[in-house]
């Protein structure tokens, strides 16, 4: 199971007592109150909660994309690849003492500074919005869009690609020999004996995990490497030596046609476009010619959730944040977009946090499940003791309030209550109102985070030296 | 029928296609093709299939809010029957009987309610335009249904952004019953609430059917709330009726291939769901230029030869394959109408390796191929149009399920 191998790694993203603040009019509201997440590497960790409970800010607060004025990480640590993105995130917007122009210049600063220091992370978290209209640029057909994530977080990549490749036409002359290996496998084999991983390695494997057949792929690869014109030595000298800087320098309003591939002129703008095709042919896109030069809204829901998903996976990320992907979507659509993300979940060992409120849907796709309440987790631990043994009150609950299908029950559960508000929650366990099996304890402090086998949970059923009884 | 409140018969919606008015060719949607549907008094009917596939378009011909349709629809209301029917839709005076003795829940709670009025003004407002009773007697009206459906006296002083998405949905609950409706209508009712208000107002919907003697028209598209509030569910896939029956034995006997493939879809919350990979078809389909035969052949995984296969879409499939197995780009092709066309190769050689691929592969679906020179001609079947056919309380629109068909093609009924 890759659940038990996930256990094994060290975790990617460690979240620690992360805090998130939105300032209204009518006070505070504590959206995530100390979060703490280990996120492991390879594995699906699915987020579930009714809506409220702090899912979405706590993606929000990883990818920074919290609003800038009315909310924002007060305290606790993000720490990806050794590093806390945190208070980077923060010194954007906590500029004190000035005001004025003064201020926004030294926000201004802020906001480089720490642009600088995120470099390194460029496009190695990514993620899937619910609503793929509202996502996608409605003025921008897709290649723009594509090309855009591509060559903003990893131009150099694309950079490499050209030159790997013009040095393997220069080199074996006719690709042909290449092709001539028995299958994508042999090939991929060949390309790394001779160039090393990286580059054109990765655009093979790429291919080599499409689900098409092998003659199909043959195919791919040669086009792959047809497309790419032979650089003049001065092209070559330029792109080697100096690389040049990325920031939507390429990118143009594009009223019109695109050209065909083989028109464009820059090598590194062909070759994104290249590199979009194939990304469109991963997703499983039919026609992706066609739709490379559409708009958003020439696209049913599937397709457009698609697009998304090719934009998040462009740059190989390591964890690829999915915040309800499905909602929008019919059943059969739906069940081919779970399908495609857990496959890059297991092929491309690509670490995923999957947020969903529909319990099937994380039975399908999570190997460990975080269950969030009014801002915490309350509980976390592997999926199938989340459907077989709940722990918590909140999480039997849900389950229970599920419609089943084999057997027919005339009255669902359902947990008495609401979601409580976030600026005034209940003193001591926020779930004690709507709880059956509430305390004296559970009304006036806080349960501690305890570990129940390889479970941890956040309810004084589970505390040692609790009275259990009193009510 | 007596027991049938609601009888539709060869229901037919097409909507034009904005623009196209004075363009010389005018475009239709062709939302609802001739469907056939009863719905018993007492009963909840649950109508699913995917967005497009006419769901909505059912529910506002059946309230009276489309003008253009053809066919007939019968309402056997308690002391009132009417009867609609293309030479002679219904005048306003019975129009407004139909929509008070009728109302409507819709999905968004957020949208369907005024935000500029008072939670006692939406619940009787319904009352007070049907004229049912005096403003007095419609406040202790709405103060009753407002207990009913879960909240408290309070609220009818509240405005509806004031309250939550599920309190909202009670709210639109409580006004669709205040005119004593004997049909209730609801669209998608719970999508766009969360898992634990969705069983709330499950629950509720349930209580006030039992109490009150209501009979349900349930749309949604999910397949596990249809499951769970319905007797007889309805299939619905491109404006056409693709298998009807009781709920369970749809559920545990799925007949028609889309049925099965609409319920395979579902991911259940159980620790040992699995997802499998399935051979994915698809196929771009509109209803706007609907599939030949059946709607549904070119997703179906088990079409047969006769489905509607027409040639352009065949010229598809072999484009396709010959790119993929001999890579050839370009492939000429003729058509001389919707049954034939001819292909031409390159050269004599290609031609014949072509027509080994096509003859190989069963799913090209081709009647005969001549081949002469360098080109190829193709000849397709003549396609059957299923039917609905109806047996013990089920309904299937398949051909697969036809007895005159099987037999006369010597096909054997699997099942599959």
């Amino acid at each position: 199971m890759s659940n038990a191998e996930a256990q094994g790694t060290a975790p990617v993203l460690i979240l620690r007592d992360l805090q998130v603040d939105f300032f209204t009019a009518k006070g505070r509201a504590h959206a995530v109150r100390g979060l703490n997440i280990d996120v492991a590497k390879g594995e699906i960790l699915g987020i579930v909660g009714e809506s409220g409970s702090g899912k979405s800010v706590t993606a929000l607060s990883i990818m920074d994309l919290l609003p800038q004025r009315t909310g924002g990480i007060v305290s606790g640590s993000i720490v990806f690849d050794g590093s806390d993105l945190a208070p980077v995130y923060s010194s954007k917007y906590r500029v004190s003492g000035r005001k004025g122009r003064e201020k926004l210049r030294l926000r201004r600063f802020a906001a480089r500074r720490a642009e600088r220091k995120l470099a390194g992370h460029k496009g190695r978290i990514s993620m899937i919005f619910q609503d793929p209209m509202s996502s996608l640029d409605p003025l921008y057909q897709v290649d723009s869009q594509l090309l855009e994530s591509i060559l903003y977080n990893n131009e150099k990549f694309m950079i490499e690609r050209v030159i790997e490749k013009n040095s393997i036409m220069e080199r074996i002359g006719d690709f042909t020999i290449m092709l001539q290996q028995k299958n994508t496998e042999d090939i991929m084999e060949w390309v790394r004996s001779n160039y090393g991983e990286g580059g054109f390695h990765r655009e093979i494997f790429f291919i080599s995990n499409m689900s098409i057949s092998e003659s199909e792929k043959k195919i791919k690869i040669r086009r792959a490497l047809e497309y790419t014109r032979n650089l003049s030595p001065q092209e070559r000298k330029r792109l080697t030596e100096r690389l040049p800087k990325a920031n939507g320098r390429y990118f143009r309003p594009n009223n019109r046609k695109r050209l065909p591939i083989q028109g464009i002129g820059n090598p590194v703008i062909r070759e994104g476009m290249l590199f979009s095709l194939e990304l469109l042919e991963f997703v499983g896109m039919p026609n992706p010619e066609n739709v490379l030069t559409s708009y958003p809204h020439e696209l049913s829901g599937g397709m457009k959730q698609r697009v998304m998903v090719a934009l998040a996976v462009a740059n190989d990320p390591d964890i690829l944040i999915a915040d309800e992907p499905t909602t929008a979507l019919d059943v059969t659509t739906q069940y081919q977009v779970l399908y495609l993300i857990k496959s890059i979940n297991r092929k491309l060992k690509t670490t995923v946090i999957f947020i969903t409120h529909d319990l099937g849907v994380m039975a399908a796709m999570a190997d460990r499940i975080a269950v969030m309440y009014a801002g915490r987790v309350v509980e976390i631990g592997p999926a199938n003791h989340f459907f077989n043994d709940p722990l918590h009150p909140y999480t039997s609950g849900l389950l229970k309030s599920v419609p089943q299908y084999d057997e027919r029950v005339r009255k669902l559960y359902n947990i008495p209550g609401q979601v409580p508000d976030l600026r005034r929650l209940p003193t001591g366990c926020a779930f004690n109102p709507r709880c059956e099996h509430a305390m004296n304890i559970c009304r006036t402090e806080e349960p501690p985070d305890e570990s129940v086998g390889e479970r941890r949970v956040q309810c004084w059923l589970y505390s040692e030296g609790v009275q259990k009884n009193e009510r | 029928m007596k027991d049938d409140l609601i009888a539709i018969d060869n229901l037919s919606v097409r909507y034009e296609l904005h623009g196209s008015t004075f363009s010389g060719r005018r475009t239709y949607v062709n939302a609802l093709n001739g469907i056939t549907l009863n719905v018993r008094k007492g009963e909840t009917l649950a109508i699913v299939g995917e967005s497009g596939s006419g769901k909505s378009t059912l529910a506002m011909t059946v309230l009276g809010l489309l003008r253009h349709w053809t066919g007939t629809i019968s309402y056997n209301f308690s002391e009132k029957e009417l009867t609609s029917a293309k030479e002679r839709k219904l005048r306003r005076a019975e129009l407004l009987e139909i929509w008070r003795r009728s109302s409507i829940v819709f999905q968004d709670p957020y949208s369907a309610l005024d935000s500029k009025k008072l939670v006692k003004d939406i619940i009787t407002e319904p009352y007070l335009g049907h004229r049912l009773g005096a403003r007095s007697e419609s406040q202790l009206l709405a103060s009753e249904l407002i207990m009913q459906v879960g909240l408290t006296e309070d609220h009818l002083g509240y405005y509806p952004d004031q309250l939550s998405g599920g309190q909202r949905q009670r709210i639109a609950v409580a006004r669709s019953l205040i005119n004593r409706p004997e049909l209730v209508i609801f669209d998608e009712p719970t999508s766009s609430l969360d898992v634990s208000i969705q069983a709330q107002i499950l629950n509720l919907i349930l209580d006030l059917k039992e109490k009150l003697s209501l009979t349900y028209i349930f749309i949604t598209h999910n397949l596990v709330v249809a499951k769970h509030v319905s007797d007889r569910m309805m299939v619905l896939y491109l404006g056409n009726v693709m298998e009807i029956g009781e709920t369970d034995s749809v559920f545990n006997n799925p007949l028609h291939p889309y049925t099965k493939l609409l319920i395979s879809s579902v991911p259940l919350p159980k620790a040992d769901y699995e997802m499998k990979q399935r051979e994915s078809r698809e196929a771009e389909v509109s209803s706007i230029t609907l599939p030949g035969g059946c709607v549904f052949h070119p997703r179906c995984p088990v079409a047969t030869s006769y489905c509607g296969w027409k040639s352009d879409e065949v010229l598809q499939l072999i484009r396709r394959e010959a790119y993929l197995l001999l890579g050839i780009e370009e492939l000429d092709a003729e058509m001389h109408g919707d049954l034939s066309f001819t292909v031409t190769a390159g050269d004599e050689e290609t031609a014949r390796k072509l027509l080994d691929v096509v003859r190989e592969k069963d799913r090209f679906k081709i009647a005969d191929a001549q081949l002469s020179g360098n080109s190829i001609s193709f000849t397709l079947f003549e396609s059957w149009k299923p039917s609905l056919l109806s047996s013990g309380g089920r309904a299937v629109n398949c051909l697969l399920y036809d007895v005159e068909f099987m037999t006369a093609h010597g096909l054997k009924q699997d099942g599959s």
